[in-house]
């Protein structure tokens, strides 16, 4: 166990080096010199230079990058070029609400495609099964952002039920603002008792974290379908069935946990995937999260952000597949020897 | 003949619909230009007086702001998010083909080398990659084709890697190294056939999701450049009359939702029918 530990411990900071190295390279190669964005657009050339000497871009590349890590190993990601403020506390500002649109999705997604892919197995063919395969295979297929918009029509324009976009109502940032804890919206206002302001941020993520969910709830459904179907063909369920055991006790209780580590490591692939999928979502529905932040900085060539992103959000998926591993391996003892 | 379809169709209800909706769509296609009733509404001609009409006979999915018919600019359309994905893969398969036979072969530090690259790759979020490239060489359909394709690569490196370890000692294979042929050349005359099966299946059900990716790249504005009509594209025009006039944007994205759970009902079949396990009932 402690060696399979280990291993994927040394991997993992293996591929962040790696992703380091490659977001390095692509955004010093990009056109456009920082120096000047840093500076602003009425700058003079001496004063570009002078730029270029305080931000070390006048140094070879394999020095700049060798800076940039001895800076990262202190836990610093550098100045923002286009705001001059620290990137990693720009991160953390912006970081919470992807955070509570994508978990947010992700909850949504289990807690409808894990019943709904054990009901499709339990009578594969029947009524249950068809709705679920079609149901799984839309919500896979659909295009985010179009799925946004058609929410908007039905839910904001014709039914006038849901609001349009943003975190919360204006009337509520002026009237009853939500003072930051976590970054939730919904998290905070409820430690602080601020009922107006919780329902109208919970009114507010209805939209974009059911659009969120329907990618993976339909992996969800799938992968759920699949493995269980995989199990009942195993004979300590078919001995289960011999000792007359209820159906639904068998599949429910037995095994859908033989059939979880494939679908818990989907989830855990898709969190990070939807994480940076965010951009479509958020930009749709005005949701100031890490997606927009993130589109700016490429936009712009604000390099320190794109490598402070890619580096956060490397560190979460990285971190994320382990404990998946190490989960899959405590369930399933045979994955340790592999 | 007859029932021997019949058979099939009744077994594999889903799939069968699948192949039906995705050649329409191939067919489509290719035929685009000679069926799409306003082909030069694609090519930059405007109608300033037929601008944003809801869906009619004339114009069965309704015009765009510049009185441009978007069902004529939905089927042109097709050739672009359909030829776009398929280009895609097809790269994406020569690089990690390539690479998988490789590591497979080889084995020792090389194979130990691509794969940690694998990884890294692998690690990083494609559509920040993509992103990243566009920014980089500026945004064009070409550069979002190969983005996604130096992002979508790994997978197959991957699955021909585990093919090619279980089939480098077989018999056929130690009997071709015998005979004295070149690693090459036993590699792709005798291991590829028997290795690339999954791939293929893998590939096919790739394609939506690649088609997918590159309709919302283009709607970021990184893909495809206007005037040309792409699914993604012109959604991303609509977006500003979402609220006033629904058409614009619903018929493209229903172009997109159709091609692409066509191909995932495809690629379902496919995988069922080539990866056929036994199957408990409860």
């Amino acid at each position: 166990m402690l060696h399979f530990f280990v291993r994927r411990v040394l991997l993992g900071v293996l591929v962040l080096i790696g992703l380091s190295v490659l977001t390095f390279i692509i955004t010093r190669v990009a056109p456009g010199d920082p120096a000047a964005l840093w500076v602003g657009p009425r700058a003079s050339v001496a004063q570009i230079e002078r730029a270029t000497v305080t931000l070390g871009l006048n140094r070879p590349l394999p020095v700049q990058y060798a800076i940039y890590m001895d800076d990262l190993a202190h836990g610093n990601l550098g100045l923002s070029i286009e705001t001059h403020r620290p990137v990693s506390s720009e991160i953390a500002s912006y970081l919470p609400a992807s955070l509570e649109l994508v978990v947010s999705g992700i909850v949504i997604a289990i807690l409808l495609g894990l019943p709904l892919g054990v009901l499709a197995a339990m009578r594969p063919g029947g009524v249950f099964d068809a709705v679920a395969r079609l149901l799984a295979v839309l919500s896979v297929s659909v295009p985010t952002f179009w799925l946004a918009f058609l929410l908007q029509i039905v839910f904001f324009k014709d039914l006038g039920l849901l609001p349009l976009a943003g975190r919360v109502s204006n009337l509520v940032i002026a009237l009853d603002p939500i003072t930051r804890i976590t970054g939730f919206m919904t998290v905070d206002s409820l430690l602080q008792g601020n009922w107006v302001a919780f329902f109208s941020a919970l009114r507010h993520l209805v939209l974009p974290a059911v659009t969120i969910a329907a990618y993976p709830f339909g992996l969800i459904v799938r992968m759920v379908r699949a493995s269980l179907l995989d199990v009942i063909a195993l004979d300590h369920v078919r001995l289960l069935r011999a000792l007359g055991q209820k159906r639904y006790t068998i599949a429910f209780r037995y095994a859908l946990k033989n059939a979880l580590p494939p679908t818990l490591t989907v989830i855990a692939l898709t969190f990070a995937y939807s994480l940076t999928g965010t951009f479509l979502v958020e930009s749709v529905f005005n949701w100031p999260g890490l997606g927009n932040y993130t589109a700016q900085a490429v936009i712009t060539n604000n390099y320190p952000a794109v490598m402070g992103v890619t580096i956060v959000i490397g560190v979460i998926y990285v971190v994320l597949n382990l404990v998946v591993d190490l989960v899959i391996a405590g369930i399933d003892p045979r994955v340790r020897y592999v | 003949m007859g029932r021997t379809l019949r058979f099939y169709v009744r077994r594999n209800l889903m799939t069968s619909i699948g192949l039906c909706v995705l050649a329409v769509f191939v067919l489509t296609a290719i035929l685009a230009p000679w069926i799409a009733p306003y082909p030069g509404d694609a090519a930059g001609l405007v109608h300033p007086a037929h601008q944003l009409l809801p869906p009619s006979w004339q114009h069965p999915m309704g015009t765009d702001e510049l009185g441009r018919d978007l069902f004529s600019l939905v089927l042109l359309g097709s050739r672009v998010s359909l030829g776009g994905g398929f280009v895609t893969i097809v790269f994406a398969l020569l690089i990690g083909v390539t690479l998988g036979l490789i590591a497979g072969y080889a084995g020792g530090w090389l194979d130990e080398a691509i794969m940690r690259f694998t990884d890294i790759v692998l690690g990083f979020p494609s559509l920040l990659l993509a992103v990243a490239i566009a920014a980089t060489l500026g945004p064009s359909l070409d550069h979002a084709v190969l983005a996604m394709a130096l992002s979508w690569w790994p997978w197959y490196t991957r699955l021909i890697r585990s093919q090619v370890l279980s089939l480098r000692n077989a018999d056929f294979v130690q009997a071709a190294r015998l005979s004295g042929r070149s690693p090459a050349r036993i590699l792709v005359r005798h291991i590829l056939p028997n290795a690339v099966t999954p791939v293929v299946v893998q590939a096919s059900m790739d394609l939506g999701s690649v088609i997918l990716t590159l309709a919302g790249l283009s709607f970021l504005g990184l893909g495809a450049q206007p005037p040309t009509p792409e699914w993604g594209l012109i959604i991303a025009n609509g977006q500003n009359y979402v609220l006033t006039n629904w058409w614009y944007v619903t018929f493209p994205g229903l172009a997109i939702l159709l091609a692409v759970s066509a191909l995932n009902l495809v690629g379902d079949g496919l995988n069922d029918v080539l990866n056929r396990r036994e199957r408990g009932v409860l």
